[in-house]
C-alpha cells in the first residue's frame, strides 16, 4: 500500500493536520489530526510503498516497543488512515 | 475607473463600459464605492474588456462546480487561475484570468463587457470575490460562508452547510436579543491583522438578503449551526474542532491548489488564535437565540 498523492501535513492551530477536500461539486472538507508518532512515520512513509511489517519495524526501530506490540500499533495505524481514505491499493 | 473599498482593501474596475457595469452593481455595492478617493494606492485594477485565452497545455487542476444554477469551472495552469462561469440560457462563459507574477502580486484580466449580453450580478460577484481573495490572501484576508449578526459591538457569525438554517438563528436573534444587528447574511469578510486582532466587515455578498453595510466590528466568536430538537451551546471548541468548524465555510475554489490552501490554512490558524469558535445545537426557535446569547455571556458581556 502507499499514502495517496496530493496530502501534505500542515500546522494550523498549533495541531499537525491532514486537510482532504472533496473533488466533486459539494464541499467534503475533511481535517484529519496526527500526533507526533503518525507525522513521523507519514514523513518516513510518504511516496513509498509499505505494509504493516514495514511499519512495525520502523517502530521498533525508533521506540522502546517490542515487535508484537508494534505490529498491533502499526495495524491499528494503517486501519485509520485507511478509514480517512488516505491510502490507496 | 469603477473604485470600490471592501474590508479596508481598495480596488478597481476598468471598462469602456464602465456605466452599464456601474448600473447593474448599484444595488449592492454603491455603499462600497469609493470614488471620491481617486488618490490612495489600489490593491488591483480588474481590466473587464480584456479576452481570456485559454492556454494549450491541460490544467494542473480542474474544479467543475455549480454557481447556482449555472455551471462554473475553475482551471489552474501554474500561476495562472482561470475562473469560468457559463449562463445557461444564452450559453456565454463569463471568464476571470488571475495570473501570479514574479512579485507575488496578481494580475486581473475578464472578458466580462465582450460577450454581447451582460453578466448576471452574481457572476460580477463571484469573479470579485475571487479576485479580491486572492490579491488579498497575503493580507490575512478570508471570506466566510456565514450569516453574520453584531451584538454588543462584536460580530458572531454562525456557519453551516446551506439549509441548515444560519439566517434563521440569526432572525431569532434580531427578533429575541436587545441590540442585536444583522451585518450580512452570506458571505462576510474577515481580516487578521500581524498582531492578531480579527476584524469582521460587512460586505457586497450577502446571499438573497439585501444587507450591504460598510462597517466593521471586531471579532466575537464562531457558531457552527446545527439542527437539534433541543437549544445547547457547546463548550468552546478545542483546535482540532474549531478547524473543522470553520475550515468548510471557506471559500471551496481556494481549496484545490497547494499555495491557496496554505494562505488559507495561514490566516484561519492566525484567526482561531484569538477568536473562539462554538457548536451551537438547536431549535429553529426564540429560545435557541436566547440559550447561545447565554452562553457567549463571557465573550459579549
Amino acid at each position: 500500500m502507499k499514502i495517496k498523492n496530493g496530502y501534505k501535513i500542515r500546522d494550523i492551530a498549533g495541531e499537525h493536520v491532514i486537510v482532504s477536500v472533496g473533488q466533486l461539486h459539494v464541499n467534503l472538507t475533511k481535517i484529519i489530526s496526527l500526533n507526533d508518532t503518525s507525522v513521523w512515520l507519514w514523513e518516513q512513509l510518504d511516496g513509498k510503498p509499505f505494509d504493516a511489517g514495514t511499519v512495525a519495524d520502523l517502530l521498533t526501530g525508533h521506540y522502546e516497543v517490542d515487535r508484537a506490540t508494534a505490529l498491533r500499533d502499526a495495524e491499528a495505524w494503517i486501519a485509520s488512515l485507511r478509514k480517512a481514505d488516505l491510502l490507496e491499493a | 475607473m469603477i473604485r470600490l473599498r471592501i474590508a479596508d482593501f481598495r480596488f478597481g474596475i476598468l471598462s469602456a463600459k464602465e456605466a452599464a457595469l456601474r448600473q447593474l452593481m448599484a444595488a449592492n455595492y454603491t455603499p462600497f464605492l469609493c470614488d471620491d478617493e481617486a488618490d490612495e494606492t489600489l490593491l488591483f485594477t480588474l481590466d473587464a474588456d480584456t479576452p481570456v485565452h485559454r492556454p494549450d497545455a491541460a490544467p494542473a487542476v480542474t474544479f467543475d462546480y455549480a454557481l447556482t444554477d449555472s455551471p462554473a469551472s475553475l482551471r489552474i495552469y501554474g500561476d495562472r487561475y482561470q475562473l469560468a462561469l457559463t449562463c445557461p440560457p444564452a450559453e456565454r462563459t463569463f471568464t476571470l484570468e488571475c495570473l501570479r507574477q514574479a512579485d507575488g502580486r496578481f494580475r486581473f484580466t475578464s472578458d466580462l463587457t465582450l460577450q454581447g449580453v451582460v453578466p448576471p450580478r452574481h457572476f460580477i460577484d463571484h469573479l470579485l470575490i475571487f479576485a479580491l481573495s486572492l490579491a488579498a490572501i497575503e493580507e490575512g484576508f478570508l471570506l466566510i460562508h456565514s450569516s453574520t449578526i453584531v451584538c454588543e459591538g462584536k460580530a458572531v457569525l454562525f456557519l453551516g452547510e446551506s439549509g441548515t438554517g444560519k439566517s434563521t438563528h440569526s432572525r431569532m436573534w434580531l427578533e429575541n436579543i436587545a441590540g442585536a444587528t444583522l451585518l450580512n447574511d452570506d458571505g462576510p469578510a474577515l481580516r487578521v491583522r500581524p498582531d492578531g486582532t480579527v476584524t469582521a466587515y460587512g460586505t457586497p455578498w450577502s446571499g438573497k438578503t439585501p444587507c450591504y453595510k460598510a462597517e466593521s466590528y471586531p471579532m466575537g466568536a464562531f457558531v457552527r449551526i446545527c439542527r437539534a430538537p433541543y437549544n445547547r451551546l457547546s463548550p468552546r471548541l478545542d483546535a482540532i474542532r474549531a478547524l473543522g468548524a470553520t475550515l468548510p465555510s471557506c471559500l471551496p475554489i481556494l481549496q484545490h491548489d497547494d499555495y491557496l490552501l496554505d494562505r488559507v490554512c495561514a490566516n484561519l490558524s492566525a484567526i482561531l488564535k484569538t477568536v473562539p469558535a462554538f457548536r451551537m445545537e438547536c431549535l429553529p426557535d426564540g429560545d435557541a437565540a436566547r440559550v447561545c446569547r447565554a452562553g457567549l455571556q463571557d465573550i459579549l458581556g
